[in-house]
């Protein structure tokens, strides 16, 4: 999972950082560690990271791309969830494991509920017939799916930040099933009532606060689409 | 000895586009399981491919045949015709096809599929999603695996294939990373999609380690052209936290490349078109400046607009100055510290039209396979690749597993597999022991020094020698630190490391072999291509537990170099 970056010679500083460690084999809690890393200009948590691995100290974590596409990295930086390959690495910076998930070990959290609700969702089209073709898309679908859908990298930070919901909750599952549910009801070839299942699905529950917008790596506003979907739901019941 | 077994029909190896092609393919009566080493969806490439995904002949003049030609002027001849073939004639309804699975790509206001066009392509004809493609590609063929509710173990890294008493394939060997179990798979099937090996060298993230081209070597299978890595010219190098490449519209916009003397020195390689010159060229010059020791502090060389008005750059290079400026740096103040580094190994598993390897029951698709990008592989042909190929794969496995019961994996595999992990555990950290993370850079440093963008015969002798002493001398005293089971990555780490040190004496002794220069190979020592002696194919294969290596004349079955004459006159390595 490491990268190989050039070795770093001449640091402008050394930093002390905080990690929340945790090794279900040898620890009956979890516990903060503190770790020395040279930092250079423009380093990332990542980066740190890695350093200590390079230095045989495998602090458990998950990351593959390290350019904020792949969405395996979100853990808790300094109190709120972000990215580590995107975050700057800052003296005195506390790490610890993505909040509202199982540990399973140092950053590693269990994350095995996403697939799980893909299939309860269905989200994928339901199609009208199994040869249906997309033959024109309305611009303005055409651009949310360039700008926002696409682009959700399905990191759950905002899962983690929202205070309506927590991965067990039945009441609103949160910010970035929104945002799937909001895709597969403006996708060209989805036929299943989406604005029924938000309905069921707590859509009214967001409660607009807005934290999910401020920690989306990717600067989307996943809650906005609870506010969208509800306003489609609104249209319809008013048939316009 | 102590692991778990379990069964499926067919299993599939990776987790990125040509895997979940395979699997969707295989067919709903068969029990299809996929092993991610990884996270499926979230592992490998795949998702992260930004630019495009070459399948929409939208020009009238476009169509598979200058495709074909396309691929084959970029791979050096190299390529497997038929498998070329078969890619440029199954493009016409991947577009359709992922969309029915739940992606959308970028059109215009009359539903029109909008194209880019991609270097050594002669048309526009790649499809894409914003900068987003790869990921757009996974959104769609992710949920059609969720939709068929295909089963998935993330996490489960196979480190051996397994046969039946008779050399057909039984089953794989994988170390569950999240408890450190072991467990065995029989299947009738199996296919690798576990991408390629760029990881070997410098890669800006090492999400291509090599695993399957070396387990399908051992296993029996044949792989070829792995001296061809191709290495992107200007990605960032220094400081660490900005990764990815520096686009060519660095250099388009007037961007300036200069070593640590200030001079451009584009100048010395290709006067006439300095900065702009041809992706290869470039990528030699930079490291002939940086060998001549004259390369930015860090090992790159720098990359500069502030010659420019910072307005001009803001305004036509936006990206790039936004990345830059969220770590930090303005690149219209100071220049940034680029460097040619590796993104795809041309190379890997031998596979026919059925994407069937020589071993019976394994199949391959996708970036760990050679033949469809011969000697350089163009862009945007990686993701059409996959998807095609992951297809063929699925369904050739599907059958083949239809017409076969379960054969039992051989004992003495699974035993030995065992053997080999528990050792690794066992042994305790002494005197002489090393950390992976110092082998590790040391290969990595070693095959971009030597195996990388310029070569020649001291230096792969020099690669070939240090890599043989580092097998047997460096190798044994690795140590593990980190005795736990529950995710453990430095035994991950260590479990990688005979795939980079014997692929990496492979790639060295093909390069070698190789007297001449030809897409992303070049040597300093033998700077043409040659067509009259190298239009051949470099393959490797375990003859009787040891290794060979072989020259095949390539078959040109549908088209030649002479078919081309300006090609065939000119000299050069690239196109
Ligand atoms: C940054 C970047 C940009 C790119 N842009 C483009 C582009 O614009 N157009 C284009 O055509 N191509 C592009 N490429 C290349 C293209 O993305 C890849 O070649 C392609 O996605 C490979 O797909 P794959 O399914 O074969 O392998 P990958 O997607 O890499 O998947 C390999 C899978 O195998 C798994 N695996 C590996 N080893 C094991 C093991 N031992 N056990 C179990 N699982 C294992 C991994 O976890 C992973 O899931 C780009 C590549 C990169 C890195
Ligand atoms: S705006 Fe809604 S979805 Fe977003 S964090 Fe607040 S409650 Fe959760
Ligand atoms: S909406 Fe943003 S924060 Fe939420 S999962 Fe997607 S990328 Fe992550
Ligand atoms: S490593 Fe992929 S998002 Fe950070």
């Amino acid at each position: 999972m490491t990268a190989y970056i050039p070795e770093i010679k001449n640091p402008d500083a050394i930093y002390t950082i905080y990690i929340k460690r945790f090794n279900p084999e040898t620890d009956a809690e979890p516990h903060w560690v503190s770790y020395k890393i040279p930092h250079v200009k423009s380093m990332t948590v990542i980066e740190a990271l890695e350093y200590l691995q390079d230095q045989g100290i495998y602090v458990a974590f998950r990351a593959n791309c390290r350019e904020f596409t792949c969405g395996s990295c979100a853990m808790t930086i300094n109190g709120k969830p972000g990215l580590a390959c995107m975050t700057l690495l800052k003296d005195g910076m506390r790490i610890e494991p993505l909040r509202g998930y199982k540990v399973l070990r140092d950053l590693v959290v269990d994350t095995s509920f996403a697939g799980e609700k893909f299939r309860e969702l269905e989200l994928w089209p339901h199609l009208e017939n199994p040869e249906a073709r997309i033959e024109k898309v309305n611009m303005k679908v055409q651009e949310r799916y360039k700008n926002i859908y696409s682009r959700c990298i399905e990191c759950y930070s905002c899962l983690s930040a929202c205070p309506q919901s927590d991965p067990e909750s039945t009441v609103y599952p949160g910010p970035m099933w929104m945002l799937q549910i909001a895709r597969l009801h403006e996708h060209p070839l989805d036929t299943m009532n989406r604005l029924d299942q938000a309905d069921k699905n707590g859509v009214w529950n967001c409660a607009g606060c807005f934290e999910c917008a401020s920690v989306c790596p990717v600067k989307l506003s996943p809650g906005s689409l609870a506010s969208f979907l509800r306003r489609e739901i609104i249209k319809k019941e008013v048939g316009l | 000895m102590n692991y778990k077994e379990i069964k499926a029909d067919v299993v599939i190896i990776g987790g990125g586009g040509a895997a979940l092609s395979a699997a969707i393919n295989v067919g709903k009566d068969l029990d299809t399981l996929i092993l991610d080493k990884g996270q499926v969806g979230k592992s490998g490439c795949s998702p992260n491919a930004h630019g495009g995904l070459a399948v929409h002949y939208k020009d009238p003049n476009d169509g598979p045949e200058i495709h074909f030609e396309d691929t084959l002027l970029s791979g050096g001849f190299l390529n497997n015709q038929d498998l070329v073939r078969i890619l440029v004639q199954n493009t016409s309804e991947i577009v359709p096809m992922l969309e029915r699975y739940g992606a959308l790509f970028d059109r215009d206001e009359h539903g029109n599929l909008l194209v880019r066009r991609f270097g050594g392509h002669r048309y526009a004809r790649s499809v894409f999603c914003g900068d987003e493609t790869g990921h757009e590609m996974m959104n769609g063929l992710r949920r059609e695996v969720y939709r068929l509710g295909i089963r998935y173990i993330d996490e489960a890294f196979v480190t051996r294939l397994l046969h039946d008493e008779n050399g057909e394939i039984a089953g794989v060997f994988f170390y569950y990373l999240p408890t450190g179990e072991f467990y065995v798979v029989k299947s009738k099937a199996v296919v690798l999609a576990t991408a390629d090996a760029a990881g070997l060298w410098p890669a800006a993230s090492e999400r291509q380690r090599g695993d399957g081209i070396y387990m399908a070597l051992m296993a029996g299978a044949e792989i070829a052209d792995i001296e061809f890595i191709q290495y992107h010219p200007t990605h960032a190098w220094w400081p660490p936290g900005v990764r990815g490449s520096v686009s060519e519209a660095f250099r388009g916009e007037g961007g300036w490349l200069l070593n640590s003397k200030g001079e451009r020195f584009m100048k010395r390689y290709d006067p006439e078109n300095m900065e702009l010159a041809t992706r290869d060229k470039v990528s030699v010059s930079i490291m002939m400046e940086i060998r001549a020791g004259r390369g930015a502090p860090h090992g790159g060389i720098f990359a500069s607009v502030t010659h420019l008005p910072a307005k001009y750059v803001k305004k036509r290079l936006p990206v790039i100055y936004q990345k830059y400026k969220n770590f930090g740096i303005d690149i219209t103040k100071e220049p940034i510290e680029v460097r040619p580094r590796p993104h795809y190994l041309c190379g890997g598993v031998v596979i026919d039209e059925n994407a069937a390897t020589k071993v019976p029951g394994l199949f391959a698709g996708g970036a760990v396979t050679a033949g469809v990008h011969g000697a350089n592989r163009l862009g945007s042909n990686a993701l059409t690749d996959i998807i095609v190929f992951g297809k063929i794969a699925g369904k050739n496995a599907g059958e083949f597993a239809r017409s076969r019961e379960y054969h039992s994996p051989n004992k003495n595999e699974i035993e030995e597999e065992i053997k080999r992990i528990k050792e690794i555990f066992d042994k305790p950290w002494g005197e002489d022991s090393i950390s992976i993370g110092k082998v590790r850079r040391e290969l990595i440093e070693l095959m971009d020094r030597d195996v990388g963008v310029i070569r020649n015969e001291t230096g792969l002798k020099d690669a070939i020698e240090k890599l043989n002493y580092i097998k047997h001398e460096i190798a044994p005293r690795v140590t593990l630190r980190d005795k736990s089971k529950t995710f453990n990555f430095e035994v991950k780490d260590i479990l990688e490391l005979p795939f980079r040190i014997e692929l990496g004496i492979a790639s060295a002794t093909a390069a070698l072999m190789r007297k001449e220069s030809r897409g992303t190979h070049f040597r300093e020592d033998y700077p043409h291509r040659d067509d009259e002696n190298w239009l051949k194919n470099i393959v490797f294969f375990l003859k009787d537990g040891e290794l060979k290596v072989e020259t095949r004349e390539v078959e040109l079955k549908y088209k030649k170099p002479t078919d081309f004459p300006e090609y065939a006159k000119s000299r050069s390595p690239w196109h």
